[in-house]
């Protein structure tokens, strides 16, 4: 892949945010539920923005600084927030016991995972059980959204906005949840394949954030 | 601190499960949910089934209904048009009887002329048959006197003269018994060129005594006021004669009544007037009897409307006088003040004559 092709794919995750925030600026009205979304659009904006920067830009910056493995494990538990609070505001269904249940048990293994098998502020690579995991309990989300539609017998899903929102997610979820799981031993046995896999994460990133668009421009 | 690391077969046999689980989970969730809505589509369809079922009952149920409704409904019609037919008869009865009412009030009238005619010519042949005896009498002597020849050339006068006068009143009689037989013979569609105030006369005598007839101790003034200017009209006498007959007797009902109230203080005053104007005529009695209340003016044109104690009207009198002045394109009107008068007016069109 030539190299400038690489530097676009690698700095997707700031400007493939634009593109949502562009729908934004032109449908500023957006209902109560894509609320959390727009505030991760930002959040991640600059999260991004300073991740980026840090990884080109690193021998500019003081020793402390040349990583930026937690800006990611911080971006993974915003998201994951974000996510799941936009996934409560969509209804009633998402606040069962058995959701409950899965944001405690994942909230334990993330804890549990921290304390016995990662340190979160690893200076050297990122946390991959904590983004499989914040992948793997968003798809189940996406999985129970799609399932509550069938049930109800949607018609018309290319009118809601929500619909947009969780296939974007959906596509990068089940992407990354593969990409997570495997990225930090691929680091040590196949660094270019690591490589490889983290554009395959971007290409999954620009996707959501073009679904994201789309739902804040699409009319309800 | 990287305190556990985990092979990369261990993490693809977590991954597949995940997966597996997740979507397995889906997989169960779906169908379970498919069975769920299947079951309640199918109790859907069974409530559906049990609701048309009870709807064809219920339409079946309706069309029996319908059904025994609508031979209710044929039954009434076929009573109905028999009671229709049934009233019809009775009506054309009523009519019949009206009409015979009012030709027993004119009977009695006639008889009451004839009778005054019929009177003199019995009386003058009775006279006359004395008068020819004594005549005899005298002839049967062998000579006859001077004085004789005077008395007989005396009753031979007096003889002629009543003769004249049986031969008159028989003319009278014969004349009346015409005029009838004219009017009778005329069927009711039939115009004929006719002298309204000579109809007029010949009705309001002929009224009058045919109530006189049924009631002797009832005498009024009749006033007359003919529009000299009225000459033969071509009209149907005898509809018009109906209609006159029938409102006199009304004046004269009217104001027996009255009179019954009031005793010998009230004098019962009849007025016929009859007015030529350009085109049309009218005929107007005017009686100083009960009058007509208010409340009920509108009403007397209504068939079977009767002030009259039970058997003494039909009701249909003025009902059919309005009819008969309606069908000639005419007007019949009336006004009345309570206690006071009642006035009719009979407007009947020339030019459609």
């Amino acid at each position: 892949m030539p190299e400038f092709l690489t530097k676009i794919l690698d700095w997707s995750e700031v400007w493939a945010l634009f593109i949502p925030l562009l729908a934004l600026m032109l449908k500023r009205e957006q209902p109560r539920f894509l609320k959390p979304v727009i505030v991760y659009l930002w959040i991640a904006l600059v999260l991004n923005f300073i991740g980026d920067t840090i990884g080109d830009f690193k021998v500019y910056l003081p020793h402390w600084l040349h990583s930026n493995n937690v800006l990611y494990n911080f971006h993974s538990l915003i998201r994951f927030f974000c996510f799941s609070y936009f996934f409560l505001l969509l209804g009633k269904n998402f606040k069962s016991p058995v959701n409950k249940l899965i944001n405690f048990a994942a909230l334990g293994f993330i804890i549990y995972n921290f304390i016995f098998l990662e340190n979160f502020i690893n200076f050297h690579h990122l946390s991959g059980n904590l983004l499989a995991t914040e992948a793997y309990v968003l798809l189940i989300y996406c999985i129970q959204y799609y399932l509550f539609q069938l049930k109800t017998d949607t018609i018309d899903f290319k009118r809601k906005k929500d619909f947009w929102v969780v296939t974007g997610l959906s596509i990068y979820v089940v992407v990354n949840f593969f990409v997570f799981l495997f990225y930090v031993p691929m680091l040590t046995e196949n660094p270019n394949l690591s490589e490889q896999m983290w554009s395959v994460h971007n290409l999954a990133y620009i996707t959501l954030c073009i679904f994201i668009a789309k739902a804040f421009y699409v009319s309800a | 601190m990287y305190l556990l690391d985990m092979d990369i077969e261990y993490r693809v046999i977590i991954g597949i499960s995940a997966m597996i689980l997740l979507f397995g989970s889906f997989l169960v969730s779906f169908i379970s949910s498919q069975r769920k809505k299947l079951q309640y589509h199918k109790d859907l369809e069974a409530l559906h089934e049990e609701q048309r079922q009870t709807l064809t009952n219920q339409n079946t149920l309706l069309e029996k209904k319908v059904e025994e409704r609508t031979a209710e409904l044929k039954e009434q019609k076929e009573a109905l048009q028999h009671s229709l037919s049934e009233l019809k008869l009775t009506q054309n009865q009523l009519v019949q009887r009206e009409k015979m009412a009012s030709l027993g009030e004119l009977t009695a009238g006639i008889a009451h002329e004839i009778q005054n005619p019929l009177n003199f010519v019995n009386n003058f042949s009775e006279i006359n048959t004395e008068l020819l005896a004594e005549m005899k009498g005298h002839l049967s002597k062998e000579t006859l006197s001077k004085d004789d020849n005077t008395q007989i050339n005396n009753l031979v006068s007096n003889v002629s003269d009543n003769f004249e006068k049986i031969v008159q009143h028989g003319k009278r009689a014969d004349a009346i018994v015409k005029s009838m037989l004219q009017h009778s013979r005329m069927n009711p569609g039939d115009n004929e060129l006719t002298d309204v105030n000579q109809l007029c006369s010949e009705y309001i005598k002929l009224s009058y005594q045919g109530f006189r007839a049924r009631n002797k101790l009832f005498n009024t003034q009749i006033e007359t006021d003919f529009d000299q200017n009225l000459d033969k009209i071509n009209i149907n006498a005898q509809s018009i004669a109906r209609v006159v007959l029938n409102l006199l007797n009304n004046a004269f009902y009217s104001m027996d009544e009255k009179k019954k109230k009031l005793g010998e203080t009230f004098k019962p005053v009849v007025v016929v007037r009859t007015i030529r104007e350009s085109d049309h005529f009218i005929i107007r009695i005017r009686d100083n009897g009960v009058g007509i209340p208010e409340k009920i003016i509108d009403k007397i044109f209504n068939p079977f409307f009767t002030t009259k104690p039970s058997g003494q009207g039909t009701g249909l009198g003025l009902s059919l006088s309005y009819d008969i002045i309606k069908a000639l394109g005419g007007e019949l009107k009336v006004s009345s003040s309570e206690g006071e008068f009642a006035e009719f007016n009979m407007i009947v069109p020339i030019a459609h004559q």
